[in-house]
């Protein structure tokens, strides 16, 4: 009982910060911003918000955590616009989206496609919301108990999980993790007032902060690598008025099961650290595949393959902040900006933020309420406005994110250096798109380092410089299994292929013989 | 991408090595436990071993079937490196010639040289991002923008 009057508690004090007028104003910035920069092709939820970060100093950080997490859900529903019509996704989150939408905008039926999914990410947003209402206090409460050995081996998990998840390649997820970790070194060690790797430079004194190296890994390098790469994309020529974006009865009845599958499936896996929207989208499609009752509509513009997959990516944004939040580790290159944020603020995400910063924590978690709501009418009612802004052509739309990741880098200390830094972490930005090496493991280790090895100091001398403390201690061993196995997710996955196809054909020998 | 991941691999190597010899130099182990050294050594470590694994496995991969080079990767890559180039060329002139001008001629450039528009787009699309941009930043939010040797 007590559980349910400390929530309601919680609630009202996060919805009061939330509907002030400052924050309901930045929520609905936010949530614009964030559609626009998931309707361009090729800009997905990283870059909008490393690029659209330094519009937020300044602020209040409660307004600009808000408003940066806007951003964040608002791209996973303007992703879908330009699915739909320029068969190009807006967001990694929404490439399934193209299946589907594309072909149901061919027909003609843009308008219903657009509605589903607005009310499809709507009711995938809201559950996640819910429910991360509900588990954030329990989670932040047991992390509570945890000591500095518990909080190493939690980062470890974390940085495992995104290596193994989220890579490409292990190998190379590790190598980027690894390097973000070394990058985090430079400057003053502040537990023991050393200084590493500033060759005498009193600029390098303060480290190297996380905003240029991921405006530059997420901005720039995403615009070189889309103008290297610049065709002429063809939009649809079709008329969104209000009326034509009533669903059909049967659209409805196809899609409602469809919007609760990905709904679960979505907060699922985007709590899982290191599997995120992308993987929830595309989970939920091969569920609504294999449940479908028309399967022969699918490829051909079935609306429930695209209403699951919308509310599933939403799901998981929701899911992505629980661990974020609660526990301080990101899943994804989003949530490790997000973090960075928060850190650049002086907050610190984990469980003690619900303890000390209720206000904040709370008024971002029911500012999600409000903002799906804006949202649901911004991509219905509003579609066509969000739709002009695919008329703008890449040659032009580029120039002006470069000009914002240079201010944007600019802004943070009002100095050239981090400028020139971003424009080299531009440079390595493009060619680890090009060549496959996962970017989100160096931000997550240029983040978490710091705090990382905070901790590991502090419990091995704790353990008076015991480092068998890591492995006897219950929990953190139990994370570091996991950051074990989430490294060696990829390969146990091959194993275990393997082991299956050994043994059917041996059955298969076994009949036959 | 063969050739690449040996190239990367060898970048990581290389990279990794030079840190590892960089982080021993710091104290590795202190009275009280692991040293300010401890975490950049094995950081290093795991580096350059993950460089070592990448070569192997770049180098046992069967080769993929040649692809004929793309016929526009020159003019790709020269895309790319005027956009770095100009991009690097409006930093350095920021401090001479002020925020609002290079970015002016930054947007002029890129819209009407790379992005192959006509000059009078290329020109108001770069006054009018200066324009917004120098509101937004300078007035709105306060934001200190580079002066150059005219004073703004």
């Amino acid at each position: 009982m007590d559980f349910f009057i400390d929530l309601a508690r919680h609630m009202g004090l996060g919805l009061s910060v939330a509907v002030s007028p400052g924050n309901l104003l930045f929520c609905f910035i936010g949530v614009t911003l964030g559609t626009i920069i998931g309707a361009l092709p090729g800009l997905g939820s990283v870059t909008g918000v490393a690029i659209l970060l330094p519009l937020t100093f300044g602020m209040d950080p409660t307004t600009a955590i808000i408003m940066l997490s806007g951003i964040y859900y608002g791209v996973m529903y303007g992703g879908t616009i330009s699915s739909v019509l320029l068969n190009t996704p807006g967001d990694a989150a929404t490439v399934i989206s193209t299946l589907e939408g594309y072909p149901l905008a061919q027909k003609g039926r843009a308008g219903p496609a657009f509605a589903m999914c607005a009310i499809g990410s709507f009711i995938g947003g809201t559950f996640g919301n819910l429910v991360l209402t509900a588990c954030a206090p329990f989670l932040a409460g047991a992390a509570l108990t945890f000591g500095p050995a518990e909080y190493f081996s939690l980062m470890v998990l974390g940085m495992g999980s995104i290596v193994g998840l989220a890579s490409a390649s292990p190998v190379k997820g590790v190598i980027m993790c690894a390097f973000g970790l070394l990058l985090s070194t430079v400057g003053v060690d502040v537990g023991r007032g050393v200084l590493r790797f500033t060759y005498g430079s009193v600029f390098m004194m303060t480290g190297i902060d996380f905003l240029p190296v991921a405006i530059g890994l997420f901005g720039m390098g995403e615009v070189l690598f889309q103008m290297e790469n610049i065709v002429a994309l063809e939009m649809i020529k079709t008329k969104i008025t209000t009326r034509s974006l009533l669903p059909t009865m049967a659209d409805w009845v196809r899609s409602r099961m469809a919007i609760v599958r990905g709904s679960l499936i979505g907060f699922a896996i985007g709590v899982l650290p290191g599997a995120g929207a992308t993987i929830a989208s595309f989970l939920s499609y091969a569920t609504e595949i294999k449940m479908t009752k028309h399967p022969e509509d699918f490829g051909k513009g079935a609306i429930e393959g695209l209403a699951g997959p919308e509310a599933a990516n939403n799901a998981a944004a929701a899911g992505a902040l629980v661990p974020m939040l609660t526990l301080g580790i990101p899943g994804s290159g989003t949530t490790a900006i997000l973090l960075g944020a928060f850190m650049m603020y002086g907050l610190q995400p984990g469980p003690l933020l619900f303890k000390e910063h209720p206000d904040l924590a709370w008024g971002l978690i029911m500012s999600m309420y409000i903002g799906n709501l804006m949202l649901v009418v911004l991509n219905t009612i509003f579609i066509p406005a969000f739709a002009s802004v695919l008329k703008v052509k890449q040659t032009i739309m580029m120039p002006l994110i470069l000009v914002l990741t240079l201010v944007g880098a600019y802004t943070l200390s009002n100095n050239m250096i981090e400028v020139w830094i971003m424009i080299l972490f531009g440079i390595m930005g493009y060619f680890t798109k090009k060549y496959d090496y996962s970017t989100a493991p160096l931000i997550l280790g240029l983040v978490l380092g710091p705090i990382a090895e905070v901790n590991f100091v502090r419990a091995s001398s704790l353990a008076q410089g015991d480092l068998t403390v890591f492995f006897t201690r219950p929990i953190s061993l139990t994370l570091l299994i996991c950051a074990f196995l989430g490294v060696f997710y990829p390969l146990i996955k091959q194993v275990v292929q393997k082991m299956r196809q050994t043994d059917s054909r041996n059955r298969m020998l076994n009949k036959t013989g | 991408m063969k050739r690449a991941d040996i190239v990367g691999s060898m970048i990581t190597i290389l990279f990794g090595l030079f840190a590892v010899t960089q982080a021993a130099q710091l104290d590795y182990w202190s009275p009280f436990g692991p040293g300010s050294g401890f975490i950049p050594v094995w950081t290093s470590i795991i580096m350059t071993g993950g460089g070592v694994i990448l070569l192997i496995q770049s180098v046992l991969k069967r080769k993929a079937p040649a692809k004929p080079p793309a016929p526009d990767r020159l003019r790709r890559f020269i895309a790319v490196a005027s956009v770095v180039a100009l991009t690097a060329g409006a930093t350095f002139l920021m401090d001479y010639l002020g925020f609002s001008i290079s970015i002016f001629l930054f947007v002029a450039l890129m819209v009407g040289a790379i992005g192959k528009h006509r000059w009078h787009v290329s020109l108001m699309t770069a006054g009018l991002t200066a324009a917004s941009f120098y509101i937004v930043f300078s007035v709105w939010l306060q934001v200190p923008l580079p002066k150059g040797l005219m004073g703004f």
